[in-house]
């Protein structure tokens, strides 16, 4: 029999309420016979939010967090100096070697990377490519292969300069993108070609969005967000849609489930338009009562101007809810344009209102989009089987060569 | 003697009447900057030391008005300042959102107030919390004088607080002499060089603007627009001008030196304002005294400050399109392009000279000053 992978997953927490994908994925490795090790910058996890983790010491004690810069961490930083100091001196020496890698310098980094010392790994997966920025060059202390995973971010955020970015194109031995988006942007940001590239598309547990069948009802047609206030989701042209849609003479309801830097942007859009009493922002509600939320919904608008690939959409075709949105990143990936909903040009709110307004005037044509969203929902974005891809993709990085890094 | 009280001077550094004793308030206490905050504690400890019953009444005061009971202590240090000051003949408070923190001013001091109200401070007052909101309201029912830098703020004030003497209407002014205007002289030819002045916020509504500009040069119009300024949505709007595939065409340099912007506002052909929200812009004016047209959204004061077809173009805000055909109107026809300009600096040098805006304001203080009991 041969040894079993072994696949580090590098994270900010674990487990995190807003990451299920990884907890799935973890046990689903398990199951297979993976060895599975977890690095963790943070201690601030989710466990109480995890029923499927309680009682299981066994993946407790695969979760290794970096130590925190207190007394506590101190210590946990001794120990292991204590008990491995030929694996730290063999990292120290590493970290001194890659000192111009990494602009921290050499002590900081040791420190927050000692959770790594002595371990044998055959892929360091980073689970979002720019935490790998002080990170990535792990992959020849640990003689393994990198593989980066791409959720948008890292690509379209100025902070992120050029350097780091050839960093850890230098390093990398697999990348994985959510979106052909991204790894089509990737490319032309200079991802070399020889670079082996898989797509897995996000992915929810679609036992918690289990549509019931939609009672037919009178009154306005009732449009739905769902997501932070920000710049990126484009709610403004959102508001404007909508006041476009009552200049149509469409009854109509608009609720926005979120809160953020931008919302005073949006109460002021709003106002302009006179469209209080009709939109609305309502506080967020917790992931629990999302699914009657959409069920009470007739369509989702979702106006963002940038966006990787949006769980509040696959969850809105999971529910059965017809999607209005725009060709940002991922969506037009995730919603089939005149299938399971319309995508439109980005920043275009008149755009938005006619398709609004032709889902508005039909009920008909919204059961068959929700009916078609719900089934490309089982089909492509199943937890079990984003679980299954990414089992396939270690096995596949694995088989193949590591690149070395020039 | 006149003191004025802002959060900050730097930005807003208009020219004062001659003649007239200014103290500059330091403003409220701010962690974040040691050096104001040691002035102020250095100011607290005088001024505790030197009025010890005016400080324990203005506590009780600070516990008892429902704008000051819910903080008592940090209210009691703001209004410090004012406790044992030289009196002052007027107060002048340079935003109303900063008047609003002095709820108890007018009963500590009895010294008469003014306060200005400039723009969002009036536009977004239904956004605010009902607390500020009744601070701000009580703020403009206190002043002896209420400063508005247009007719539309006046009329927006008088809605809030009704018909009331006392509002006295002051556009804000440009030093037109020391601006040297660009020359029409050769017709200005090649790509429309488009120009704007902001602070990279929602309220300039950029976002509008590069959706129009994409617009444009789908249309086959050749410009080269340049964003001038810095703020939170700089990073996204370089990532909107990358996605728009408006690179090389359009630049967002960031934050400029001030001295810097002139030049650059005489080396364009046209000025462009996509705000949503606006008093009246400071920056438009420039571009006016520029010599330069000017787009504007009909918001606000801008309205009183150019006419449709005179100085510039006035299109409705958020309007993608109609600001889209603006600018395609404009680059179409650069002798108009020249002719509004050259209105334009005659408009600035006619109604938004300094001398105007200085000689209202003393009319103001003196106004104020006189009618104090």
């Amino acid at each position: 029999m041969t040894k079993p992978l072994r696949i580090g997953l590098f994270v900010i927490a674990f487990p995190r309420a807003s990451e299920t994908f990884i907890v799935t994925k973890v046990l689903k490795l398990l199951d297979q016979g993976f060895d599975v090790q977890i690095f963790a910058l943070s201690a601030q996890a989710d466990w109480e939010s995890f029923a499927v983790l309680e009682g299981r010491q066994d993946i407790r004690d695969r979760v290794h967090v970096a130590p925190a810069r207190s007394l506590r961490g101190a210590l946990q930083f001794a120990g292991t100096a204590a008990r491995s100091p030929t694996a730290l001196a063999r990292l120290a020496t590493h970290r001194w070697r890659h000192r111009r890698d990494n602009p921290s310098g050499v002590v900081a980094p040791l420190y927050e990377q000692v959770m790594f010392a002595g371990c044998e790994l055959d892929i360091l997966h980073i689970e979002f490519d720019y935490q790998g920025i002080n990170v990535a060059d792990l992959k020849d202390y640990l003689s393994c292969r990198l593989l980066l995973s791409s959720r948008g971010v890292f690509q379209r955020s100025s902070t992120y300069s050029a350097k780091a970015r050839d960093y850890l194109f230098r390093y990398v031995d697999g990348y994985h993108f959510i979106s052909q988006a991204l790894d089509d942007n990737a490319h032309r940001l200079g991802l070399p070609a020889d670079v082996p590239c898989w797509r897995v598309e996000p992915a929810t547990d679609l036992s918690l969005f289990e549509p019931e069948p939609r009672a037919l009802r009178s009154g306005p047609v009732r449009i739905v967000s769902i997501g932070r206030l920000v710049w990126s989701k484009g709610y403004e042209f959102a508001v404007d849609a909508a006041a476009q849609l009552r200049a149509r003479g469409i009854a109509f309801t608009y609720e926005i489930y979120g809160e953020g830097p931008y919302e005073q942007a949006i109460r002021f859009g709003i106002r302009e338009h006179h469209l209080e009493g009709v939109v609305r922002i309502v506080r967020p509600r917790p992931r629990h009562e999302i699914p009657a939320i959409l069920a009470s919904a007739d369509i989702m608008l979702h106006a963002a101007i940038d966006e990787g690939f949006s769980n509040a959409v696959i969850e809105a075709q999971a529910m059965e809810l017809p999607v209005v949105t725009t060709d940002a990143g991922g969506l037009p990936e995730n919603v089939e344009d005149g299938v399971t909903g319309y995508v439109v040009p980005r920043r275009d709110p008149v755009a938005l209102a006619e398709r609004l307004a032709v889902l508005a005037g039909d009920p008909a044509l919204r059961q068959r989009f929700g009916t078609a969203g719900r089934a490309r929902a089982l089909a492509r974005f199943d937890l079990e089987r984003q679980a299954e891809a990414f089992v396939e993709l270690y096995r596949d990085l694995a088989s193949r060569p590591r690149r070395s890094a020039r | 003697m006149l003191a004025r009280q802002d959060g900050d001077w730097a930005l807003f550094p208009e020219p004062l009447p001659p003649g007239l004793e200014v103290e500059i308030l330091p403003p409220d206490i701010d962690l974040r900057t040691p050096s104001r905050t040691l002035a102020m504690a250095r100011g607290t400890l005088r001024s505790v030391a030197r009025a010890r019953g005016a400080v324990a009444s203005l506590y009780r005061d600070c516990r008892a008005d429902p704008l000051t009971a819910d903080e008592p202590a940090r209210n009691l240090l703001r209004h410090l300042p004012f406790c044992a000051r030289r009196r002052a003949d007027v107060i002048h408070f340079e935003f109303l959102g900063t008047g609003a923190m002095y709820p108890l001013v007018k009963k500590l001091t009895g010294v008469p107030t003014v306060v200005s109200c400039r723009g969002s401070d009036i536009h977004l007052f239904e956004l605010r919390g009902d607390q500020l909101q009744a601070s701000m309201l009580r703020c403009l029912r206190d002043a002896a004088a209420v400063h508005c830098v247009s007719r539309e703020i006046a009329d927006n004030v008088e809605r809030l607080i009704g018909p009331r003497p006392g509002i006295w209407i002051n556009r804000p002014a440009v030093d037109v002499a020391a601006i040297e205007p660009r020359s029409w002289d050769a017709p200005s030819k090649g790509p429309l060089k488009i120009v704007s002045v902001g602070r990279l916020s929602w309220h300039k509504a950029f976002d509008y603007f590069l959706a129009a500009l994409s617009r444009v040069a789908r249309q086959g119009v050749e410009f080269e627009a340049t964003i001038l300024g810095d703020g939170e949505l700089l990073a996204p709007l370089r990532f909107s001008v990358a996605d728009l595939g408006l690179e090389g065409k359009v630049h967002l340099p960031g934050a400029v030196k001030p001295d810097s912007v002139l030049d650059r506002l005489r080396d364009a052909d046209v000025f462009v304002l996509p705000s949503h929200n606006e008093g009246v812009s400071n920056a438009a004016l420039e571009a006016m005294a520029c010599a330069l047209p000017v787009i504007s959204t009909c918001v606000g004061g801008m309205p009183e400050a150019l006419r449709e077809g005179v100085e510039g173009l006035l299109v409705p805000p958020r309007d993608i399109e109609g600001l889209a055909t603006a600018i395609c109107q404009l680059a179409m026809d650069r002798p108009r392009c020249a002719a509004m300009g050259l209105a334009a600096r005659r408009r600035v040098e006619a109604e938004f000279s300094l001398e105007r805006q200085v000689a209202t304001f003393e009319d103001m203080y003196q106004s104020v000053a006189r009618s104090a009991p």
